[in-house]
């Protein structure tokens, strides 16, 4: 039975990921550009709900993860001259020793107090960034398209900014998120995440250690994020403290509870919908931000397990 | 089987502010016997189970249990260790199936059986689900949601749950509560079955479960141990005939 | 040293008088946070819009009365009141619909955050916006003068303290919020009307940001992004005192206003911000569930 769904579900994914790959040779260049940013912004909200969907763990605080990936790979290719891959791998260990010690921290509370101290991390970062500006270059940000070089596939010479190159390396990551994810949920580890989201005490009294598996849970999700990050750096090659702020730590948790928390399409999905909505009505109104409150309070009150949520719920009851 | 002492505690006590729940008590369970702990409401069975499988510390004392003190160990310890606590009011996964359910728990047995680091085989799971389910007689329940299950057989999913977490002391509290005078009398098989290859520490309300079903009996009163012995010794007990008569 | 003392010590006096003010302010702001949390076990972080808010429509009543004492006094009764209003609006046809549970009320209480921000912004413009104080005088101490106006506020707020206090001892709302706050189904089942307390205690929070709001206009401008600060300022406050306990809220309020006035000189408030956080992070670390409070999930 478990087996069955883990084909099922790698097969949907493949399926999804496919189609993301043909439609790249028919999508105007405009549409394009949005999906490569999509599927960036996607492989972040996979992170997220890995967390909030599989563990039941909420944060307010992702940003931090996802700008310090961010800020590890520009600030090294800039300072340090490190290559893009060099950036990625310091990136990741960075994020990931972040991830341990806010975790033993953060995981000391839970529920709502939990929450507070997520947002009040990310918020230091975010002080953090903007006070040492001299450093980070505060508000303005900077673009580190100069310092990049090329990259050599098949001895030609591509722009990172490339767009297919943008497009394909955006997807692989997708790719890889999606499918890691998969194997890790459909596994007995992720059979135990879910039981903590279910019923943490219980799970205690099963004998397991649930403070060890939620830091693993929230480790896995922050690197996830950073490296979301740093792949957001390389490839658009703009740093700025926007990608620190409370909204995008906000900006996962909406795109997830749209796409349906729980699920791994559904992320997927969330930030595609508001990603075009905002595109959509930033067209007509500079304050969109109006209508993600409102789609927010809608979404909670109508509509609480998403789009794939009651999608699985009502039919594809195998969906995982 | 020789008669061994696997498990005590030594002047245990647990305090609520002002209020004391158990008062240094002296409790000995022996690996040859159903052992039952009796008593009126507020007698202190629960909290001294609590204290015994980690759910609550102890004020002072301690539990020694096979030669070591356990008392400030998690309970998840307690649980890897074999002390196993099975709910009085059923604690289910109710928006997961029961194969999930019992998996979760036939998991962690033989991960710390087979010594795996990280993984043990699906198959080798469900196979273990299946004998577990089958054991407390939910065979074929397999995909249906533990929550939209009646109520008799959450319980029998809780007992499955528990068997399947490999222990050596089964802590039952309050097993029949709730449950039919038919299911009863399955549980009561289920339990004397189950005895044959596990220790079983059995609290209980129900007096005819208690007699048919218990080896040696433990008569708690606010917070202390009142009385001990077997069944028929504790029948004819002056001092229970009052608690419970209420003369 | 002899300098030394003379050019510290009325830093830190200063530092301390600055620290006091803001701790009573921020008391204000986080009590309401607090009493909510306490009676209906929510996190309400849309609380610091309700605080913008005051301020705005204090500034709305400077520029209709034209006056600054009128405007002020018109200020400090309708504000309070029309969000309270908007408190109850969005708790009777939100909170109500998503029935309080800890984590939708999260995520609803921060649409309504986007929602009232937005609005502000399309009603009141971007710019920052200043509100001349009602009354303008010094106290001069042997080092500097000082604004009258900070120690009217710090007045006013204690009083506002107080009339909580009174009002959750001495009355029977605050009887019933008691009671509610302790069982929601037995005060129901003894004929308490929670529902209409949960309604109050949420107007109640609300029109206490709201009259911080008011206060605190005077001393800077008003904007439609002004209320994540007070509002981290609040958790942070809410979180040392230990969730849902309003003495330990007080307590944090005066700890964290006047250890943040002191290091605001001396530092720059960036700065500050990040070591209060650090600063909660150490108590969490000793204390997970803050000094004064009970465990709660």
């Amino acid at each position: 039975m478990k087996r069955k769904s883990l084909i099922y579900s790698l097969f949907m994914k493949g399926g999804v990921i496919l189609i993301l790959f043909l439609i790249q040779f028919i999508l105007p260049t405009y549409h394009h550009s949005s999906f490569s940013k999509i599927m960036i912004l996607a492989s972040y909200a996979i992170a997220y709900n890995f967390l909030l969907g599989y563990t039941g763990l909420m944060s307010l605080g992702h940003a931090m993860f996802f700008a310090s990936g961010m800020y590890t790979m520009g600030l090294s290719i800039l300072y340090l001259g490190f290559t893009p891959l060099e950036g990625l791998i310091f990136g990741t260990i960075l994020t990931l020793t972040i991830s341990i010690v806010f975790g033993l921290f953060a995981l000391r509370t839970s529920g709502v107090s939990f929450l507070i101290v997520t947002l009040m991390f990310g918020q230091t970062l975010y002080l953090a960034i903007l006070y040492y500006n001299e450093f980070t270059f505060g508000q303005d940000g900077f673009s580190i398209t100069t310092y990049l070089g090329t990259l050599v596939i098949f001895g030609k010479e591509h722009l990172y900014s490339n767009p297919t190159i943008r497009y394909n390396f955006a997807l692989i990551m997708l790719a890889v998120y999606l499918i890691i994810t998969t194997i890790i949920i459909l596994s007995p580890i992720g059979r135990i995440l879910i039981a903590i989201r279910e019923n943490e005490a219980r799970t205690q009294l099963l004998g397991y250690n649930v403070f060890s598996y939620k830091l693993f849970a929230l480790t896995f999700s922050g690197t996830l994020a950073g490296i979301s990050g740093a792949m957001h750096a390389l490839l658009f090659s703009y740093i700025g403290t926007t990608f620190a702020e409370i909204h995008h730590s906000i900006s996962p948790l909406l795109w997830t509870l749209l796409g349906g928390a729980g699920t791994v399409i559904g992320p997927l999905l969330g930030t595609g919908v508001m990603y075009y909505l905002i595109d959509f009505i930033s067209g007509i109104t500079s304050n969109y931000l109006l209508v993600v409150g409102i789609i927010l309070v809608l979404t909670i009150i109508w509509f609480p397990l998403g789009i794939m949520g009651t999608l699985r719920q009502r039919w594809i009851k195998w969906l995982p | 089987m020789a008669s061994v002492e696997f498990l005590r505690t030594d002047r245990l006590t647990r305090q609520y502010g002002g209020l004391t729940a158990v008062k240094d008590v002296n409790f000995s369970l022996r690996n040859d016997r159903i052992h039952a702990i009796i008593g009126p409401n507020g007698a202190g069975k629960t909290t001294l189970v609590n204290l015994i499988s980690g759910r609550e510390k102890p004020t002072s004392g301690s539990i020694i249990y096979k030669g070591e003190d356990i008392s400030q160990q998690s309970s998840a310890k307690r649980v890897q260790a074999g002390i196993v606590y099975t709910f009085q009011v059923t604690s289910i996964f109710r928006n997961l199936s029961c194969y999930e359910n019992v998996a979760l728990s036939v998991q962690r047995s033989l991960k710390a059986t087979q010594r795996k680091f990280f993984m043990v085989s699906e198959s080798v799971i469900a196979n273990h689900v299946s004998k577990s389910l089958g054991s407390v007689g939910l065979s074929g329940k397999e995909n249906q949601t533990a929550g939209t299950l009646p109520y008799g057989h959450q319980k029998l999913l809780e007992v499955a749950m528990s068997l399947a977490a490999a222990p050596e002391l089964l802590i039952l509290d309050e097993p029949t509560q709730g449950l039919a005078q038919a299911e009863i009398e399955n549980l009561i098989a289920l339990i004397l079955e189950i005895t044959k290859s596990v220790n079983v520490l059995l609290i209980e309300h129900n007096m005819a479960v208690v007699f048919s079903l218990a080896e040696y009996v433990t008569v708690m009163n606010s917070g202390t141990i009142m009385a001990e012995g077997t069944p028929s010794e504790i029948e004819n007990n002056h001092e229970v005939q009052d608690l419970y008569l209420g003369n | 040293m002899d300098t030394w003392i003379e050019e510290t010590l009325p830093m830190v006096f200063l530092a301390v008088l600055d620290g006091t003010v803001t701790a009573f302010v921020l008391a204000l702001i986080a009590l309401g946070l607090s009493l909510v949390f306490g009676v209906m076990r929510i996190v309400n972080v849309s609380h610091g819009e309700f605080f913008m808010l005051g301020a705005v429509f204090s500034w709305f009543a400077y520029h209709w009365t034209a006056d600054s004492v009128w405007g002020f006094v018109l200020a400090l009764l309708i504000a309070p009141v029309i969000v309270g209003f908007i408190a109850v609006f969005s708790e009777r046809f939100i909170l109500r619909k998503v029935e309080y549970n800890p984590e939708s009320t999260i995520v609803a209480t921060i649409g309504i955050l986007y929602i009232i921000q937005q609005l502000t912004l399309m009603g009141f413009g971007p710019e920052a916006r200043p509100v001349e104080a009602p009354i303008y005088f010094r106290v001069s101490f042997p080092w500097f003068g000082y604004s009258g106006y900070k120690l009217l506020v710090a007045v006013m707020s204690g009083l506002c303290l107080c009339g909580i206090w009174l009002l959750l001892k001495r009355t029977k709302l605050g009887l019933y919020m008691r009671a509610t706050q302790q069982d929601y189904e037995i005060a129901t089942t003894f004929g308490v009307p929670t529902k209409k307390i949960y309604a109050s205690v949420f107007a109640l929070g609300g029109g206490l940001a709201a009259l911080a709001g008011v206060l605190v206009v005077p001393i800077r401008q008003a904007d439609h992004l002004m209320g994540l600060e007070p509002l981290l300022l609040s958790f942070i406050v809410v979180i040392i005192g230990g969730l849902g306990s309003i003495r330990g809220t007080i307590i944090a309020a005066f700890l964290i206003g006047i250890s943040d006035g002191i290091i605001s000189v001396f530092y720059e408030p960036t700065l500050a911000k990040m070591l209060a956080t650090l600063f909660v992070v150490m108590i969490l670390i000793i204390k997970p569930s803050g000094l004064f409070g009970e465990n709660y999930q």
